[in-house]
């Protein structure tokens, strides 16, 4: 299936890695973008068609993805095809890494952002479970501004055999709660690490949080109880992570 | 206790005034409970039962905020979505605090953030409620080019909006100058500069400035910054989102805050 960008980082970030899979470059009337003029610079490089005077693609979702950078120009791009949850800890963890799990995330912002922000950090890998969760629609890619090109992923029905492929590889399982009594910081940054955050409602499913080797949170201490789940990840990607 | 007889046209003298409604049932609850932000008018739906609706209305009543029982087709066209969960309100603007009010309500040692013309509303909300939750005292945003304070700031900061003091200045660089003066170190957030964050020391009083989603920091602001940090990429290619790249700033200052509490 080929997906409608409309962030010209996302669409950069596709020709960079998988140019085979964008399929045409539409540009609005008149001088694009700096970025979409980079855009239209590699995809020339690759031979890939560039159509220009035409009206926006598909004018009714033209507001959806309303993140940050989005323009009449838009890309036709294919799914990046996820990879067996086996294949994503078969990657040596030496040097220490960070793979993630996203529980029944239901907000396409968060799951793009948590890409985004995986990709600044050198994640190795992130495990998405596929019933009541966000799926990678454009708007995914687009809010990820290139992030979900290099970060591989896989797509689970659950998380149970995730987290015993995880401890097989010699990681350890963390699970994000605001009601655990361990903080983030006591964490040892010198281990391999599945860290799992659960739906932005319910948190963590039960059976989820009885098979982790440990629960941590992320010390509040104001009258919210908890951070958006996209932040959350952003603090612990920045504290655990090391490329 | 729910008024029914809810006049008719109020929409056409009122205008398309879409964006200052407010919509959820946690996020009105709190909203009214809080009283910080004045209700023009409150609606349940008809269907609607639970303390969370008779809570709503005793308080809009003390208040004088008129209460109208509406339908669940109604509530949607207001509320233009479905996921109201039968309740809405109509909000007068954000009272927002003025910078010397803002100064009355720091504590001895503040911790601060300065948006600069952000203008993603998920990111605004995401801000404030990391802001509250990792221990920032208030934020201060400019009034161009900036989101205003709308529905999905408030859903995105999960009622923090109530209760974290938010000032409104016309001049940023003017604000900058006065913390300065105070005695403030104020701290750009910016991808350009060579100090990781963690060589920074917030333990002092602290602003904490966060750049434009696209552009960053104005030239002008940037030049009045006495510090610079980036968060040290760790992978190979990317960017961080203004709301992740915030919470991690926020998070660094109160885990120095927490480990050496200040004076």
């Amino acid at each position: 299936m080929s997906l409608v960008l409309r962030n010209p980082h996302s669409v950069l970030a596709a020709l960079q890695m998988r140019p085979e899979d964008v399929f045409e470059v539409r540009l609005a009337p008149g001088t694009p973008s700096p970025k979409w003029a980079d855009v239209a610079e590699l995809a020339r490089q690759h031979s890939i068609p560039i159509r220009t005077n035409l009206a926006p693609v598909d004018k009714r979702h033209a507001n959806e993805g309303k993140s940050e950078r989005t323009g009449a120009a838009v890309a036709l791009v294919r799914e990046r095809a996820d990879r067996l949850v086996d294949e994503l800890f078969a990657v040596p963890a030496d040097p220490p890494g960070l793979w993630l799990a996203l529980e029944q995330l239901q907000d396409p912002h968060n799951v793009g952002a948590i890409f985004r922000t995986a990709a600044f950090f050198g994640v190795r890998g992130i495990i998405l479970t596929r019933e009541r969760s966000a799926p990678l629609t454009a708007t995914v890619y687009d809010v990820s501004s290139g992030g979900l090109e290099f970060v591989p992923f896989a797509i689970v029905p659950s998380l149970s055999r995730t987290i015993t492929l995880a401890r097989d590889a010699g990681l350890t399982v963390i699970g994000t709660s605001e009601h655990a009594s361990r903080e983030l910081n006591d964490l040892p940054s010198d281990r391999s690490h599945l860290l799992i955050f659960g739906n932005e409602e319910f948190g963590l499913r039960r059976v989820t949080t009885e098979n982790v080797d440990e629960l941590v949170r992320l010390a509040p201490r104001g009258p919210i109880e908890s951070l958006n789940v996209s932040v959350a990840a952003g603090v612990c990607m920045s504290k655990l992570a090391r490329g | 206790m729910v008024d029914s007889s809810r006049r008719r046209g109020r929409r056409e003298v009122m205008g398309n005034h879409n964006r200052c409604w407010i919509w959820g049932r946690n996020v009105v609850q709190e909203t009214v409970r809080a009283g910080r932000w004045p209700v023009l008018e409150l609606l349940i739906g008809d269907w609607v039962d639970g303390s969370a609706a008779q809570e709503c209305a005793r308080l809009a009543e003390q208040r004088q905020v008129p209460i109208y029982s509406e339908s669940e087709t109604e509530l949607t066209r207001h509320c233009r979505t479905a996921e109201h969960q039968g309740f809405a309100a109509r909000m007068a603007p954000f009272p927002c605090l003025t910078f010397d009010e803002f100064m009355k309500a720091m504590p001895r040692t503040p911790a601060i953030a300065i948006l600069d013309r952000l203008q993603d509303p998920f990111n605004f909300g995401a801000i404030i409620r990391s802001a509250s939750t990792l221990g920032i005292h208030g934020i201060i945003i400019g009034d161009r080019e900036q989101s205003d304070i709308n529905s999905q700031v408030a859903r995105s900061s999960v009622g923090a909006i109530n209760h974290l003091p938010i000032a409104r200045t016309e001049n940023l660089p003017q604000v900058a100058q006065q913390l300065l003066r105070f005695g403030f170190q104020v701290v750009a957030a910016s991808e350009k500069s060579s100090i990781p964050l963690y060589q920074a020391g917030f333990s002092g009083p602290t602003a904490i400035v966060i750049g434009n989603e696209g552009r960053g920091i104005s030239p002008e602001l940037l030049s009045l910054c006495d510090l610079s940090v980036r968060i040290p990429m760790t992978g190979q290619v990317g960017s961080l989102n203004a709301a992740v790249a915030a919470g991690i700033l926020f998070y660094e200052l109160s885990r120095q805050r927490s480990l050496s509490p200040s004076p």
